[in-house]
């Protein structure tokens, strides 16, 4: 006998655990009261336990690697043209993409070589007692401003790495430091100062890099109101971006930073490979340049905004960096 | 809470992570969710060599769309859909220009052990509920079920192994199948229906 569809939407609820309490009701009645709905019950229950029964079958090994090893593929295969005609047209599309990104990547390379001086870059202020000095010939010092957010393990705080903060600052001679009051299980650590000093402390940091769980830079601008993210960032990276003088050249490093990053995450190991540069491409969803993008969910409170306001205030110093050091969540 | 809502939170986290760049969290992700993926995928396709490419598949495009994914459903339902989607199209492509090995759907010259028949049909006519752990994990009844499977229409198997192989709820049947609460029900009350119409005919 063909059940009532209605009926039968019911009975199949009922088996799953999925009717209200009131159709869970109507059930037990219409299957105390009619033998067939009792039966089909019965056997839709029969059924569906069959097929939960089957065995699980178990992924077959190396399904990570080979994973890994597709994508791999992915950022470095070549089009080959006269190959299988399916694949024609996105090699096509990469071909042009790795041009585009060539030329920019080269255009960057030519203003960054002419508008910083070769030598200049590494070190261009030393004052060893925290106070900035003027700048060398040609090079105009655009300050930076930003702040370097640290993830500690989840459910375990800022402790250990305080201490090896407050033994750095001690020891690199920066003109300001301060802490402000914590917030639960966060620390901020606000530094002033010189490239040099910044980078005694980044220097001891480096030596506890390995127990953050995350580490990205924010740089902050006030020209497009938007701040450039670099995620899975390093202590070395952090001063290669610090010290650059200019704002633009800055950016372009960070960025250049995070879009290796973000490949190393996709394929590890290519992004040392040589001649990879500013490698974008839109399957892979990186940052276009040269638009700064904000990714990701920075810290949002008062240390997310933009900082205009503090400049200025400690007219003088090189950087201004606050540390964040907050646990995972 | 719930055992469900401590794997939600331990997936948030771990996502959070891999997109801040943390490799391991990843891999984590990759290695807790292939077996379940691998399962659901050959139940609805039938060939393991192409669950596992499809596997692959999934998660290739699990981690390059990571950053796109905002958190509205769960990674679990989402990483689900990807699979699911991806071997819907390879299902239907496979229709249309059958490989060769691909097992035909002419039940009559179907090579069905004899013995596995007999036990289901046993099994399916005995009024006391007997354990059917046994039963489904017998290799020739289990042929028999997946070529049941393989024979329903692909929107019906999707939903019958997401609910009776997966365990989903109809909730999380909704978000991976993108489907309307009311729609999952009467697809799979119709699923069923259809799946013991198969096997009847199966065991004739």
């Amino acid at each position: 006998m063909k059940m009532d569809r209605k009926i039968e939407e019911l009975l199949n609820s009922y088996i799953d655990g999925e009717g209200s309490d009131r159709q869970k009701v109507e059930v037990q009645r219409l299957i105390q009261h009619d033998e067939a709905i009792a039966q089909r019950l019965r056997e839709l229950s029969k059924y569906r336990n069959l097929l939960g029964s089957m065995s699980r079958a178990k992924a077959p090994p190396r399904i990570l690697e080979n994973v890994k090893g597709r994508l791999e593929e992915r950022v470095y295969r070549e089009p080959v043209y006269g190959a299988s005609r399916g694949r024609g047209a996105f090699a096509r599309r990469l071909f042009a993409a790795a041009a585009m990104i060539a030329l920019i990547g080269l255009l960057g390379f030519v203003i960054y070589t002419v508008v910083v001086p070769e030598g200049k870059v590494e070190q261009p202020f030393l004052a060893g007692d925290g106070s900035p000095s003027a700048p060398g010939g040609g090079i105009v010092e655009e300050p930076f401003y930003g702040r370097l957010i640290l993830q500690t393990p989840a459910g375990r705080g800022p402790a250990g790495i305080e201490w090896s903060i407050n033994r750095a600052v001690e020891q690199s001679g920066l003109s300001v430091f301060s802490l402000r009051p914590a917030e639960g299980n966060r620390k901020v650590y606000v530094l002033e100062g010189t490239r040099a000093a910044v980078a005694r402390v980044m220097e001891e940091l480096s030596k506890d890099w390995d127990r953050f769980d995350s580490s990205t830079l924010v740089i902050e601008t006030d020209s497009f109101q938007e701040e450039v993210v670099v995620e899975s960032i390093t202590a070395e990276q952090v001063m290669r971006v610090l010290n650059q003088g200019k704002r633009d050249t800055r950016i372009m490093v960070a960025k250049d930073i995070n879009l290796s990053n973000k490949v190393e995450l996709l394929a590890p190991g290519v992004a040392g490979l040589p001649g990879y540069g500013d490698l974008e491409s839109d399957t892979l969803d990186l940052t276009r340049a040269p638009k700064p993008v904000l990714t990701g969910k920075s810290d949002t409170k008062a240390e997310g905004a933009s900082g205009a306001g503090r400049r200025g205030e400690r007219a003088g110093a090189q950087v201004h960096l606050r540390i964040i050091i907050e646990p995972a969540e | 809470m719930s055992k469900t809502s401590g794997v939600k939170i331990e997936d948030r986290g771990l996502v959070r992570r891999f997109k801040l760049g943390n490799t391991a969290a990843m891999e984590q992700l990759v290695v807790k969710y292939q077996d379940r993926i691998f399962n659901v995928i050959l139940k609805m396709c039938g060939n393991s060599d192409d669950a596992a490419e499809l596997t692959q598949d999934t998660f290739v495009k699990v981690i390059e769309n990571i950053q796109k994914f905002r958190g509205r459903s769960s990674f679990y339902t989402w990483a689900f859909r990807i699979a699911v989607n991806l071997t819907l199209n390879f299902c239907q492509r496979r229709k249309k220009a059958p490989a060769r090995g691909v097992s035909s759907l002419d039940w009559e010259h179907e090579d069905i052990s004899r013995e596995g028949k007999f036990e289901l049909k046993q099994f399916l006519s005995d009024e006391s509920s007997p354990d059917p752990a046994g039963m489904a994990q017998q290799k020739e009844v289990s042929d028999i079920l997946y070529k049941a499977l393989e024979r329903l229409d692909e929107r019906h198997k999707a939903v019958v192994v997401l609910r009776d192989i997966e365990g989903m709820n109809y909730k999380q049947i909704a978000q991976v199948l993108e489907l309307e609460l009311g729609t999952v029900k009467s697809r799979l009350s119709r699923a069923r229906n259809s799946l013991k119409e198969i096997l009847e005919s199966i065991l004739k």
